[in-house]
């Protein structure tokens, strides 16, 4: 009886992510990837010339893609 | 209560990532220098003497390493927080430092630690710059799966122990389970590139270096958030007093 209404309560109080909070998660993993992996290379079939851009803040956290394990190039 | 746990996340991460930079700079900058020069001689080899500018200084480069540790600490962090606010509940530990860093030690395990086995990271002149965009998939995609495979194995550990499996034999039936999934996944995997005749010690010592900027970074997550959730509950337990009180 006792582990019934535990699980009942462990249930109840359960957390789930709200839309916003969804949608923060997308907006982060899309920053995370610009910050780690884009590049004018990596990006030109998708965003032909101006993928350029990209290729100034490749070279700027150049050190750190390489130190975080990230392929850079 | 969520939009509490990311602003933690996104505070805890910014300062681990700071911190893991500067592991990376006293620790993994010596070898990528050498790296750099590595690259430039053979460079200057094939091109007959002539010299590539470059956009960005080596100094340049060296802030900008603060700059990406910094930033993706941040964005980790972040989303740190909201898985924190997911599992929390969910997690069977005493404390939220507890919570934190086991969470922080599972990430790690899926984000850094199974791919590093995989495809360790590399020094600039190692791989074909052709080749970037699949070996990007393919890194991203071990970390996806591997996340994934601790997920599962925690899920059907938890699930087993409510069925009230013995613990010993339940955490090596998750842990022999757990091993064959990843080598599974290493071997559907394409394979890395190959280091061809860079200096193998200057090899492993930049990867040795890439992988403690990592371990860093998650561990300076796990107990930085776990120990600004702690100051949290602690502050509301004495709001809560103060209430009573009045």
């Amino acid at each position: 009886m006792e582990v019934i209404v535990e699980k009942r309560l462990a249930q109840q109080a359960s957390t789930t992510l709200p839309v916003w909070g969804w949608t923060a998660l997308a907006l982060l993993l899309l920053a995370l990837f610009m910050i780690l992996s884009a590049s004018g290379t990596l990006l030109a079939p998708v965003l032909g010339d101006t993928s350029g851009i990209f290729n100034y803040l490749h070279e700027f956290a150049h050190d750190g893609r390489h130190l975080l394990g990230v392929p850079c190039h | 209560m969520v939009a509490a746990y990311l602003r933690r996340g996104l505070a805890a991460g910014l300062i681990a990532g700071l911190l893991s930079g500067l592991f990376a700079f006293f620790v993994g900058e010596p070898a990528m220098d050498r790296a750099v020069a590595l690259e430039e001689a053979s460079a200057e080899a094939h091109a007959g003497g002539h010299h590539e500018e470059e956009i960005f200084s080596r100094g340049a480069q060296k802030v900008g390493l603060f700059f990406a540790t910094g930033l993706s600490g941040a964005t980790v962090g972040g989303i740190f927080g909201l898985a924190f606010a997911y599992f929390r509940d969910r997690l069977t530990s005493r404390s939220d430092l507890a919570r934190s860093i086991f969470l922080a030690g599972a990430v790690f395990c899926g984000m850094a630690l199974i791919p590093a086995l995989k495809y360790p990271a590399n020094p600039p002149s190692v791989g074909d710059p052709e080749t970037i965009g699949a070996r990007t998939i393919a890194y991203f995609a071990l970390v996806g799966l591997s996340l994934l495979a601790i997920y599962a194995a925690w899920q059907i550990s938890h699930a087993l122990r409510e069925q009230g499996m013995d613990d010993t034999l339940r955490r090596l039936a998750i842990g022999v389970g757990l091993v064959v999934v990843v080598v599974a996944l290493f071997l559907a995997l394409p394979s890395g590139p190959s280091a061809g005749d860079f200096p193998r010690g200057l090899l492993w010592g930049f990867r040795l270096a890439a992988l403690g900027t990592q371990a860093v970074m998650w561990a300076g997550i796990g107990v930085l958030f776990g120990f600004l959730s702690e100051r949290a509950n602690r502050m509301e337990r004495r709001e809560a007093g103060h209430r009573v009180a009045f």
